[in-house]
């Protein structure tokens, strides 16, 4: 049984559009770009999706954290940590930080976290957060 | 249903028990209560709560800013206070800040640089450490340096 042309057009028109859809349904994302904030003090914030900063259409914008672990030299190591962030300006903001509590919150960081962090005028980390969801992974 | 019913009746009951007693109380002062004493005794026993309750909202004053003042993890030890650096380690830390006004006269460093940088940060005592730590984040921040941690 052959299929008429005008009819098979057709059906090739109803799965293209039912594929489109089911792509199209891929739930909630979102951007947030990196936003970083220099006070007059010295002080600031920053905030920002890891994924929207990687996948940003300019070569500048990042934002992340890290730890530092070094070896003393005397028997010891030594520890510390730090975030960064530039935005699509190219506006940077860094902070440092020894303080345990603020070191181990950047654990729970993983490649989809939106990061925030903020500084005092010594440029001292005064906060480190993260939030962790859906739609900041990238869309497929 | 009815032994909820029959709850809610007792709980307005009692609430308005504890109301009228409480009303009771206002219309009778303490001072009411002892009509027998003397003006002398009667303001001393009058008195005598009145600095009770000083006392305690003094104590409870006392307790609130303690708490207020405490840091978040009350539970682990406190950290030993620094020690004053010594001057061999005063001369460290002038190596070390004599390497940062270095990379901000540049205005740049590399990610190697800033890798060796940073250990010798790590070699600093603790005092030291946090200043240059501190010293190197505001260049960063200002653009004196450009680079990354």
């Amino acid at each position: 049984m052959r299929m008429k042309p005008t009819r098979m057009k057709k059906g090739l028109a109803l799965t293209v559009l039912a594929l489109a859809s089911s792509a199209a349904l891929a739930g909630l994302v979102t951007d947030q770009p990196v936003t970083v904030t220099l006070n007059g003090d010295g002080s600031g914030n920053a905030a920002g999706s890891m994924t929207t900063a990687r996948f940003s259409k300019n070569n500048v914008e990042f934002i992340g954290c890290g730890v530092r672990r070094i070896d003393d030299g005397a028997g010891g190591v030594i520890l510390f940590a730090f975030c960064q962030a530039a935005d699509a300006a190219n506006v940077q903001g860094f902070c440092s930080t020894d303080n345990p509590n603020l070191i181990a919150s950047i654990g729970d960081q993983d490649d989809f976290s939106f990061i925030t962090f903020s500084w005092n005028a010594a440029g001292e980390c005064r906060s480190i957060g993260n939030s962790t969801q859906s739609f900041y992974i990238p869309p497929k | 249903m009815r032994t909820l019913i029959t709850l809610s009746v007792l709980q307005t009951i009692g609430i308005a028990v504890l109301v009228l007693h409480a009303l009771r109380e206002e219309h009778h002062p303490v001072a009411d209560a002892h009509p027998a004493q003397s003006p002398a005794s009667t303001s001393a026993s009058v008195e005598a709560p009145r600095i009770d309750e000083e006392r305690l909202r003094s104590i409870l004053r006392e307790e609130l800013a303690q708490e207020h003042n405490r840091p978040v993890a009350a539970s682990s030890p406190a950290p030993a206070p620094p020690r004053n650096p010594s001057a061999a380690e005063l001369q460290q830390r002038d190596l070390v800040a004599q390497q940062i006004e270095a990379y901000r006269s540049v205005g740049t460093i590399t990610d190697a640089q800033m890798q060796e940088l940073q250990a010798d940060i790590a070699k600093l005592d603790a005092v030291s450490r946090k200043q240059m730590l501190s010293k190197l984040t505001r260049a960063l921040n200002t653009g004196d340096i450009k680079g990354r941690l």
